[in-house]
């Protein structure tokens, strides 16, 4: 390397600025005619797809909207099955297909009720689904973001170990249209598939996050089983989004969590508490909010008392008043406010309290509440 | 039978819906735009107007303000189709004269029954006058 660059030192030396010039417009040269070919080549290739396309929509457009017009008429159903099988004998090449896959899959997000449904069929019935599926193999990034997205739209329990290969590919904005069309799929196996690309770390948390959310309920045995994840950022969305689902969850496995070693764990452990309301997990949510190191926890756990509304936590978020970080004492003051009439007395106890700015918080809240007169 | 006007610039939605209204016997005519869609809805002097809300040219709302403003057209039930997440041109549809809504993703056998239903009482209403 180091040989290389002294040689490129002694002809920059022996050429001069110019000879410099001259070999930098030669570069040039060869590089933006490159660059043109693949734009040219680009063009080429979008416009004969368009015209496949316009022709394909003449042959098969009509005979498409007859079928989905007459949803129990099976004549029409069989007519267009048999026009994509063998148009006049001759057999659709792959691409017109392909372009046939596009026109059908273009009425799907358009129409709802039977005829959704019969759009459906047809990707059944027409073995069109396996246009997509190959593409999801495809050399080119663009035809595999293009299987992704159509897969997503079918929602095909089929089509899943194809976008679970996608979830990892190595472009990334195939990976986030992957994970976009798998939040459509709407059952586990979806979800194990987005956890693969969390785990492996080839879509971002918030991805990760955003979609198992969207795929809600089907999403919860997967999370569940991460809850014993090694990786603390795997068990703390496991844990968050159960609590946002409100997943019927073993209240003990959440309770075990508020113990984790990882504090990101522990406060959306204690969220999760909150959101399920339970109980039981009293116990577990007083002694982080007297006794964890984090201020992060501690808040999360005087909010999820809030929510529990158990008037028993009313001493305890009164002592947290005394926290000497201000968010851990706001929250405590805003979740006593949620307790009512016990909540309350603890406030105004708390005006008397000496230590920390307990005395202040209380006062503020009130006032704000409109429990006290403001001065 | 009626004549139908569907002005609406996606052919796959204009198609569907000429389908399930000529299935109930109806004369269908199509436009693609708002400009073309006025001028056809004025010439025509339609039974029925179903009008996309986006179109190029001149949007749904225009186009049905305009309808409105003709004496002879004041009681011809207008259909509006909207996309998702467009409730506020709902409410301007029905304040500029729509008689009736669609949303889309639409079922193309809702559409039927409501054409029915619109055309039904518009001649109950004609007949009565």
């Amino acid at each position: 390397m180091s040989g290389l660059l002294a040689a490129l030192a002694h002809l920059v030396a022996a050429l001069g600025a110019y000879g410099l010039l001259l070999i930098l417009l030669m570069l040039a040269g060869s590089v933006i005619p490159a660059q043109m070919v693949g734009v040219v080549r680009r063009k080429v290739r979008r416009t004969r797809e368009e015209a496949l396309a316009a022709r394909m929509r003449r042959r098969f457009g009509e005979p498409l909207i007859e079928l989905l017009a007459d949803e129990a008429d099976e004549a029409a159903r069989r007519h267009f099955l048999s026009l994509v099988a063998s148009p006049g004998g001759a057999p659709l090449t792959r691409d017109e297909r392909r372009a046939v896959a596009d026109l059908v899959l273009g009425g799907l997000p358009k129409v709802r009720g039977e005829a959704h449904v019969g759009v459906r069929r047809l990707f059944v019935e027409g073995d069109l689904t396996a246009i997509y599926l190959d593409d999801a193999r495809s050399r080119s990034a663009r035809r595999r973001g293009l299987a992704a997205e159509a897969l997503g739209e079918l929602r095909l329990v089929e089509a899943i170990p194809a976008l679970e290969v996608l979830i990892v590919d190595p472009a990334p904005e195939i990976r986030l249209i992957a994970a976009r069309a798998l939040s459509k799929q709407g059952v586990p196996l979806a979800a194990e598939a987005l956890l693969t690309g969390l785990t492996r770390g080839a879509i971002p948390s918030g991805v990760a996050t955003l979609s198992l959310l969207r795929l809600g309920a089907a999403a919860g045995p997967a999370l569940t089983a991460r809850l014993v994840d090694p990786r603390p950022e795997v068990r703390a969305i496991a844990v968050d989004l159960l609590g946002a689902l409100r997943w019927r969850v073993n209240p003990d496995d959440v309770i075990a969590l508020t113990q984790d070693a990882a504090v990101s764990v522990r406060a959306a452990a204690a969220r999760t508490l909150g959101w399920l309301e339970l109980d039981a997990a009293m116990p577990a949510l007083l002694s982080l909010l007297a006794g964890d190191a984090e201020a992060t926890v501690r808040a999360e756990a005087a909010q999820a008392l809030g929510r529990i509304g158990d008037p028993k936590s009313a001493y305890a978020l009164r002592l947290a008043l005394r926290d000497a970080q201000r968010p851990v004492a706001t929250v405590a003051a805003n979740a006593l406010l949620a307790l009512g009439d016990a909540g309350l007395q603890a406030l105004t106890l708390a005006r008397q309290d000496t230590q920390g700015r307990a005395s202040a918080y209380a006062l503020e809240t009130l006032q704000r509440s409109g429990h006290v007169a403001s001065a | 039978m009626a004549t139908v006007l569907i002005v609406d610039d996606d052919p796959f939605i204009s198609g569907l819906a000429s389908a399930k209204a000529r299935q109930l016997g109806h004369q269908v005519e199509v436009a693609e735009n708002g400009e073309d869609g006025l001028r056809m809805a004025l010439s025509l002097q339609p039974d029925l107007i179903v009008l996309d809300l986006m179109m190029p040219k001149l949007t749904g709302i225009e186009v049905c303000r305009s309808v409105r403003a003709v004496p002879a057209m004041r009681a011809t039930p207008i259909i509006m189709l909207t996309g998702k997440g467009q409730e506020r041109d709902i409410e301007e549809g029905f304040a500029v004269g729509a008689t009736d809504y669609l949303v889309k993703p639409f079922s193309p056998r809702e559409f039927q029954t409501r054409v029915r239903a619109l055309l039904e009482r518009s001649a109950g209403v004609g007949a009565a006058q």
